[in-house]
């Protein structure tokens, strides 16, 4: 009865650090193992429907893909090329000149004989001045609009307003499509005239061999940095995202290829220019603003439209990167605040939401803290090295577990990874990425949370090597 | 070898002064994370195996058959003795080889390639009973491509599925084959495609061809039917260019209520209508719903004349972007361009200026 207070205190933090190890691992073993199902349901699905067949005769909805561009000089014509060689039966580009400071503008007026051109705006959302606005002569649906620097958000914002397809598709300028990546992504819309959102899964590309805007040779680069990061979106993307859709409550859709439906982003208000998570705020808007005004809908994710991207290749870009994802995180959660655990939010209020909030959001103070908590009671003797040691080899084995699991679903359906020496890579990536780069993540996003504590709201720079880069080089 | 030995372990555990329960927990917790880490790995390996293993099968079975399909094309193998080098555990695959590349191709290949997979589709039909939906959907579609006439009507059957999933396959390869016979049956089950996309929709009815309009027609007239089936019935028609569905839209338009339906007989007026039916047209290009007037002012620009200049230049100051736009695009098919000029130099305010613009760009 009488214990010592510290005593009581480190036993309470400790059942929060394992009750939270709980729900985490719980929840990644519950998503992969429905993702499996998922998966494979969808490619009997997708063979059965043969719908790339249907949608290349007649009744695709055409789109408009609205990419943003900053300071692209190098990258921006090929980035164009590939844009304009996609497969889909309408499409525009809307390529946004984001207040570039070198010759983006220039450069993209020579390679496509640009010439000023009258578009209407159908739109009313408010944007950064917009300077001008070119169409090719080359390629009719390409447009350029030039306007004064605003961000990401303001750009898309500014694409939006000009767009007159009933879907957009929301994208980073140096994302590479793959060709039928629009097709695949717009089959929800076909299949459900409710849906409203559609997101697709992000590859790494660094490694890869890229000709004329086309991934030719899918290759895992020989960097841990680079390869661990392959095995975190496979994590991300086939597992996670894959369940949580199935499950219904989907959240994220990602900034870099996701296609949504134009009214409804434009009731809602289109992209939020005060965040740098502008992807998950505008899907958590969505659900809200559809749920608030019961208007029927669905956000859908779907495994097999790919969009390749560069990742960073330095721990300094990396950290850059993830401190801005968690203050993107932070904001959106903290912004929409009043879905925690709201049961009028429906199973994103009542699941994902408190899943983000407290798993992703809280979660890297509770292992950050718990890291050194434990230590600390292991050296002053408090807790039994027996514990200790079961309770990081239990971390470790859920960790190598889960990251198997991701290359299994990998190898379930979709194969990218064709050389036996990358896949035996992965596995050795999954067992490595325990011993540091899983405690490095927790680290660089408590930075990102004390970064949103403080105020933080810069982008940061990317500093991307390049791939459409080398490639211009080449083609010069 | 023997640096931490088991002794050790078990003497640390002792002075652990964990419970029983404690210990046994961790332990089988342990063996848990440890199963789950193994099944894992023997999961992706095993997948990695058995797809590597069908991936090189059905290159070689893919090489083989091209082979053969090539020989029967240029008369050296007669198609027989190409069905029988298929081994019976080779069958479906050679089905969906068939199917693959049948779906491809038209005239005598096709006929060929059908014929190379008709010993082989009894057993295709038979899984058209199975409890799986998407086998199913599969088993519909293949013998939509490579049997249409012989296995009609399983096909037509199929409209009748459980699943609403097998029945759109049905109804999609129906049409694909371009039957229109089939078009009441498929009307007839409509209700079960509700979610889908209505431009989709048309599409899959337009697919069976101009001898399916008048059913289509039919269709849209008949107030009967729920007003969503009724547009994809006119989106078919629009996209069949059926001369006769503008009298019919006409005739709907003057009782219409409703932003779908309304819009939708605009819609089909523009693209199939004639001088004499803009009386319905003109009324609703002052609506109230934006997106009623702007198909009015598409029809109108399309189907007026000079007397319509003034309601045409009325929509070019309209608080929605998309009945200007349409209003700018029909001042310039009807001649009112230089008139637009005219109006730009006594008015600088920028909606008139970005509508001049937009009329060198819109359609």
């Amino acid at each position: 009865m009488n214990e010592n207070p510290a005593r009581i205190i480190f036993d309470v933090f400790h059942a929060v650090v394992l009750t939270y190890f709980l729900v985490q691992n719980g929840a990644y073993f519950i998503t992969t193992a429905i993702a499996f199902w998922a998966v494979r349901r969808h490619t009997f699905q997708r063979k059965s429907l043969d719908l790339e067949h249907w949608l290349q005769a007649a009744g695709t909805p055409p789109v408009t893909l609205i990419a943003p561009s900053y300071n692209e000089e190098a990258t921006c014509v090929e980035s164009v090329r590939s844009f304009v060689s996609l497969q889909y039966p309408e499409f525009e580009i809307l390529l946004v000149n984001d207040g570039s400071r070198d010759r983006t503008l220039a450069t993209l007026t020579d390679a496509f004989t640009l010439v000023p051109a009258a578009r209407f705006r159908v739109a009313n959302l408010s944007t950064a001045r917009v300077r001008g606005v070119y169409q090719s002569l080359q390629f009719k649906n390409l447009w350029v609009i030039d306007k004064e620097n605003g961000g990401k958000s303001d750009a898309l914002n500014a694409g939006l307003t000009y767009c007159r397809t009933p879907l957009f598709c929301a994208m980073d300028s140096d994302t590479v499509l793959e060709r039928d990546a629009l097709i695949r992504i717009a089959r929800p819309f076909m299949e459900d005239r409710r849906t409203v959102a559609a997101g697709g899964v992000i590859r790494i590309a660094n490694g890869c061999e890229i000709k004329s805007g086309r991934v030719k040779e899918v290759r895992l680069k020989d960097r841990f940095l680079i390869r661990v990061q392959v095995l975190e979106y496979l994590r991300a993307f086939l597992a996670a995202r894959i369940g949580w859709d199935a499950l219904g409550v989907n959240m994220i859709i990602s900034g870099a290829f996701g296609i949504f439906r134009r009214s409804t982003v434009i009731e809602a208000g289109g992209f939020d220019r005060n965040t740098v998570g502008e992807d998950m705020e505008l899907v958590v808007r969505l659900h809200r603003h559809c749920m608030e005004k019961s208007i029927p809908y669905r956000i859908v994710f779907l495994p097999d439209p790919v969009a390749w991207t560069e990742c960073p290749e330095s721990l300094r870009t990396l950290a850059r990167q993830r401190d801005r994802w968690q203050r993107g995180l932070a904001e959106c959660l903290v912004r929409h605040i009043r879905m925690l655990g709201n049961p009028r939010y429906g199973r994103i209020g009542m699941i994902a939401f408190p899943y983000f909030f407290f798993v992703d959001l809280l979660g890297p103070f509770i292992e950050v803290l718990g890291y050194l908590s434990l230590g600390l009671v292991y050296c002053l003797g408090v807790l039994s090295p027996v514990l200790v040691l079961a309770f990081f080899t239990l971390v470790f084995l859920f960790g190598l577990a889960l990251s198997t699991a991701a290359v299994a679903l990998e190898e379930l359906e979709f194969r990218r990874y064709l050389r036996t020496s990358d896949f035996v890579q992965l596995f050795l990536t999954a067992f490595l990425e325990n011993f540091g780069y899983r405690q490095l993540l927790s680290v660089l996003r408590l930075r990102g949370m004390l970064s949103y504590l403080k105020g933080v709201k810069a982008w940061g720079d990317m500093e991307r090597k390049g791939f459409r880069l080398e490639e211009a080089k080449r083609h010069a | 070898m023997d640096a931490f030995p088991l002794e050790g372990w078990m003497q640390l555990i002792s002075e652990s002064g964990l419970h029983d329960q404690a210990l046994v927990l961790i332990i089988v917790t342990f063996c848990a994370a440890s199963a789950l880490c193994l099944s894992a790995a023997v999961l992706a390996l095993f997948l990695r195996v058995r797809n590597s293993r069908k991936s090189t099968r059905w290159q070689n079975l893919e090489c083989t058959w091209t082979t053969l399909v090539m020989g029967v094309l240029d008369g050296t193998v007669r198609p027989a003795e190409a069905c029988a080098t298929v081994q019976p555990d080779e069958q479906l695959y050679f089905v969906d080889f068939a199917y693959r590349h049948a779906r491809k191709v038209h005239g005598e290949d096709r006929e060929l390639l059908r014929e190379l997979a008709a010993p082989f589709l009894g057993a295709v039909a038979h899984r058209l009973r199975s409890g799986d939906e998407t086998t199913r959907a599969r088993a519909v579609r293949t013998l939509g491509v490579l049997a249409p006439q012989e296995y009609r009507s399983l096909i037509v059957g199929a409209l009748d599925d459980p699943s609403s999933y097998v029945a759109l396959i049905a109804a999609h390869t129906l049409a694909l084959d371009r039957d229109s016979d089939a078009t009441g049956p498929v009307l007839e089950h409509l209700s079960r495609f509700k979610r889908w996309n209505s431009k989709f929709l048309s599409a899959l009815l337009a697919g069976a061809g101009p001898r399916a309009c008048p059913i289509l027609r039919d269709a849209m007239t008949d107030p009967g039917r729920p007003t969503w089936q009724r547009v994809v019935a006119a989106g078919a028609l629009r996209e069949l260019q059926d001369p006769l569905a503008g009298d019919a839209a006409a005739a709907v338009l003057a009782r219409a209520k409703g932003r779908n339906l309304e819009s939708a007989m605009l819609r089909l007026l523009a693209d199939l209508g004639g001088p004499e039916h803009l009386s319905p047209v003109r009324l609703r290009c002052s609506h109230r719903d934006s997106v009623i007037r702007a198909q009015a002012m598409r029809a109108l620009g399309r189907l007026g004349g000079k007397e319509d200049l003034l309601l045409l230049r009325k929509g070019l100051e309209d608080s929605s972007p998309w009945v200007a736009m349409q209003a700018a695009a029909g001042l310039r098919r009807v001649g009112g361009y230089d008139q637009l000029r005219q109006l730009l130099d006594g008015s600088r305010e920028q909606a008139l200026l970005d509508s001049e613009m937009l009329a060198g760009s819109a359609d």
